[in-house]
């Protein structure tokens, strides 16, 4: 019986077959070559002959030592070994277990032993002996040769040989595939002294090695020539023949390798030890949600004094004006639209400048780098690559950073699907609504008693939006924007720490084209929204002017009643300017007092009616009812379509239409317009807003593009009104489809 | 010996490129991976991470099974 020990070099081969040979060894030439044969008995079986391989890398040699160790193998020097021992190194198994494939495709039984277990594991390197016998359907013995450790094991397995494996598990590329059956024929049948087990890995070597194809041009010739003609034909359609085995033993080793080792700690210069971290497979992604839940928390927490200050200021500068110009329509449309409209965009700009300075750490430190590097795993699922992780995230705060940052993808296919999909990741303007109708209409207790219902709506909201954004990429890829898949190339550059004034510069420069290019068209549309709002003017309101009546009557009568209570006396001064007050004259004032604020409380609502009374009359309000009978099946009612409507500009706008429809002027979403929201009902005494209506239109807000900047940056970044326009398009469908699935479904269900 | 492809490699291996294929071939030889260029592994698990004159590229697996590369003899 005859035992060869085969492998790459330096793997402790030599080391192996002293421990087991003991020194019962003889060395001698190969025949006809200079090259060393070592061959010993097994220490306690002298039957067995041990031979010790020269190291290769490959059955495919290009050195005479590795020829030799390939002609003993497929038994043309000497005859055939009964059994091989593979020797790999356990810290480098995948380029090891290149030649085990090969050797195990001969057919023989093999058996291999996992040597430098222990340098493995000073390196950090955790290998799985049982794992790999599995996939590989051979014995594994793992050994520490240097130390003597599983000799006998193996020495065990080598006395009771293996049946042979299953050969060829690997896969060839199909267009190389397709073609060897015929090549084997042809080999057979010129050459019929090569062993029908060889006649493949021949074939694949003649194909692959000029040399080897050499071997056959007198022995085989037509077998030359239609190899010869193959590859020409492979060369014509730009298949890599060359590497066709090559790949695809690699292709099956890979995975096989990956599963039998785990790296356990990682390797030592700086950047490379803050790599071990944030790029580990398990740690790396943690980190990475952990900075994101950091960012967004500050995004969101930190924006808010500033925001609230913006927002006074753009109401305290309305207010100015309004009483700086004479009323009017002209002042109307100074103050409300554009003020207000100029505001909405400013207000945003805290979030995005906030959002800016931590992206721009992110990147200045390297980390960004990191982080597409991390979720490429997860983004490569959808087609797209870790490139757009990025983007994707900043389109939480804003699709516009968001689409704009989709500038450094390498592939203009994948920057294009992110630019598409990135509308879809909740941005902060949909936040105000997601508050109104989830605060309205879901109930404050806890699921489990932890979750509060409320806020796991308000997390599946952010959920939806982003599932249905992988969904819609995958999609897209599949079908829109097809060709090869994408691949992920990225350099990481060393960590560094951020320098401020490039950091603060980048910042300015960002948010410049977001206020300047965002800004004009929210200006446009708000302008062009309060016209809709604001035309055709109905100044006549007979519900208000009776309000109004009945307010002055009501006034004049407790002006009368207090006036009889202290006859004779002034209730017109103020009550602080009067030295004496007796109790008669302050009951008096009293009166007069509270009969101002009731006054003053009817003309409000009157003038709130009137607000209400115009945008029902106005274009937005007739819009509105032209689209009830489409949106009647969301569960929406003219109010909700004139909302809606009107928050294409932006969404949030919503919120202040609903204000001024349901007439409480409350442009904030507060208690208010909660109320009035939940009180309303149609004519047959149906409530307009239900749970399931208020779930309906949530889903539409998340799915629908109701953004105008949103476009026309969309427009800039991709040079077309095509894509905004299909991406307008897909989204409504969208957005529709799923409100009608949750408002007819829910109906369905018995919900209400 | 024959070239074998980047993931075959285990961590901080010299090794001396070969030969670049597939799709992101012009991508790899633009950022320096091209043939000749010397390269270490610094990290070979899902994805690779590769050091190239004191710089660092991050590569997809299927990315890097394009790459072939040989061990650098020192």
């Amino acid at each position: 019986m005859r035992v060869a020990l085969c492998g790459n070099p330096n793997v402790g081969k030599t080391t192996l077959f002293n421990q087991l040979t003991g020194l019962r060894q003889r060395v001698a030439n190969f025949p006809g070559v200079t090259v060393e044969r070592k061959a010993g008995t097994l220490a306690g079986a002298p039957h067995v002959e041990v031979v010790d391989l020269p190291g290769t890398y490959s059955l495919t040699p290009r050195s005479i030592d590795e020829r030799i160790a390939y002609e003993v193998l497929v038994g043309r020097l000497e005859k055939e070994p009964d059994v091989v021992v593979c020797v790999l190194d356990a810290g480098n198994l995948e380029r090891n277990l290149y030649v085990v494939t090969q050797v195990i495709d001969l057919g023989l039984p093999v058996i291999v032993a996992l040597n430098m277990m222990d340098v493995a594991e000073e390196n950090g390197l955790a290998v799985d002996a049982s794992a790999l016998e599995n996939d590989l359907g051979v014995p594994v013995v793992p050994i520490t040769a240097s130390r003597g450790e599983g000799i006998d094991e193996l020495k065990k397995c080598i006395l009771n040989p293996p049946e042979p494996a299953q050969v060829y598990r690997w896969q060839l590329m199909d267009a190389v595939d397709a073609k060897i059956p015929a090549l084997i024929k042809r080999l057979a049948e010129e050459a019929p002294h090569v062993k029908p087990m060889h006649l493949r890995m021949e074939v694949l070597r003649a194909l692959a090695e000029e040399e080897a194809l050499d071997a056959w041009r007198l022995g085989a010739p037509e077998f030359v020539n239609r190899i010869e003609a193959l590859q020409e034909e492979f060369a014509k359609r730009g298949i890599a023949w060359r590497h066709a085995e090559v790949s695809g033993r690699y292709a099956w080793i890979g995975p096989i390798a990956q599963r039998a080792s785990r790296r356990v700690s990682g390797p030592a210069t700086l950047s490379d030890r803050i790599d071990a971290v944030f790029t580990h497979r398990v740690a790396g992604p943690l980190c990475f949600l952990l900075i994101l839940v950091c960012v967004f928390e500050a995004v969101f927490s930190w924006a808010i004094p500033a925001m609230d200050l913006i927002e006074a200021g753009v109401a305290a500068l309305a207010g100015i004006v309004h009483s700086v110009l004479p009323a009017g329509w002209v002042t109307d449309l100074l103050t409300d639209g554009i003020v207000i409209g100029v505001g909405n965009v400013v207000v945003f700009l805290p979030q995005i400048l906030l959002l800016f300075f931590f992206l721009g750490i992110m990147e200045d430190s390297g980390y960004m780098a990191r982080s597409a590097f991390i979720m490429d795993r997860l983004m490569k699922r959808v087609g797209l690559s870790g490139g757009s992780v990025l983007p994707l995230l900043s389109s939480y705060a804003c699709a516009i950073p968001g689409i704009m940052a989709a500038r450094t993808l390498d592939s203009e296919r994948d920057r294009l699907i992110t630019i598409m999909v990135a509308p879809l990741m909740s941005c902060s303007a949909r936040l105000p609504v997601y508050t109104l109708f989830i605060a309205a209409f879901l109930p404050t207790g806890k699921l489990l008693g932890v979750f509060g219902y409320q806020g796991l709506a308000m997390f599946s909201m952010y959920m939806m939006g982003t599932i249905m954004a992988f969904v819609a990429a995958a999609i897209l890829k599949r079908l829109v924007f097809k060709g090869p898949a994408s691949y992920f190339v990225m350099e990481l550059p060393p960590y560094r720490r951020p320098r401020l004034r490039q950091l603060f510069w980048r910042m300015y420069q960002r948010s410049k084209v977001f206020a300047v290019r965002a800004g004009k068209i929210i200006l446009g549309c708000s302008i062009a929204l309060w016209f809709l709002a604001s035309f055709p003017r109905t100044e006549i309101s007979p519900e208000a002017t009776q309000i109004e009546e009945l307010a002055i009557q009501e006034r004049n009568r407790e002006y009368a009643a207090a006036q009889a209570l202290a006859p004779g006396r002034d209730l017109t001064v103020a009550t602080d300017s009067l030295l004496l007050v007796d109790s008669t004259l302050a009951n008096a004032l009293d009166l007069t007092a509270r009969a101002d604020a009731k006054y003053t409380a009817a003309l409000d609502s009157a003038n709130i009616i009137r607000q209400s009374t115009q945008i029902r009359e106005s274009a937005i309000g007739h819009l509105g009812r032209i689209l009830e009978p489409v949106m009647q099946p969301l569960g929406f009612d003219w109010k909700i379509s004139a909302g809606l409507v009107s928050a294409f500009a932006a969404r949030e706008v919503i919120v202040s239409t609903l204000g001024i429809i349901y007439s409480v002027g409350d442009a904030e979403g507060g208690v208010a317009l909660r109320d009035a929201l939940k009180a309303d009902k149609y004519p047959d005494g149906r409530p307009v807003f239900t749970p399931l209506v208020a779930m309906s239109l949530l889903v539409f807000f998340v799915f629908a593009l109701q953004c105008m900047s949103t476009l026309a940056i969309a427009r800039r970044e991709t040079n077309t009104w095509r894509w905004p326009m299909v991406m307008w398009l897909y989204m409504t469908v969208l957005a529709y489809l799923a409100s009608l699935l949750v408002y007819q479904g829910g109906l369905l269900l018995g919900f209400s | 010996m024959i070239p074998a492809p980047l993931t075959a490699f285990c961590d901080g291996c010299p090794l001396k490129i070969c030969s670049v294929h597939g799709c992101a071939e012009e991508r790899l030889r633009d950022l320096g991976l091209r043939e000749g260029a010397q390269v270490e592994v610094i990290q070979n698990s899902d994805k690779l991470i590769v050091r190239l004159a004191g710089c660092r590229i991050g590569l997809r697996r299927d990315v890097a099974a394009d790459i072939f590369a040989t061990p650098l003899e020192l």
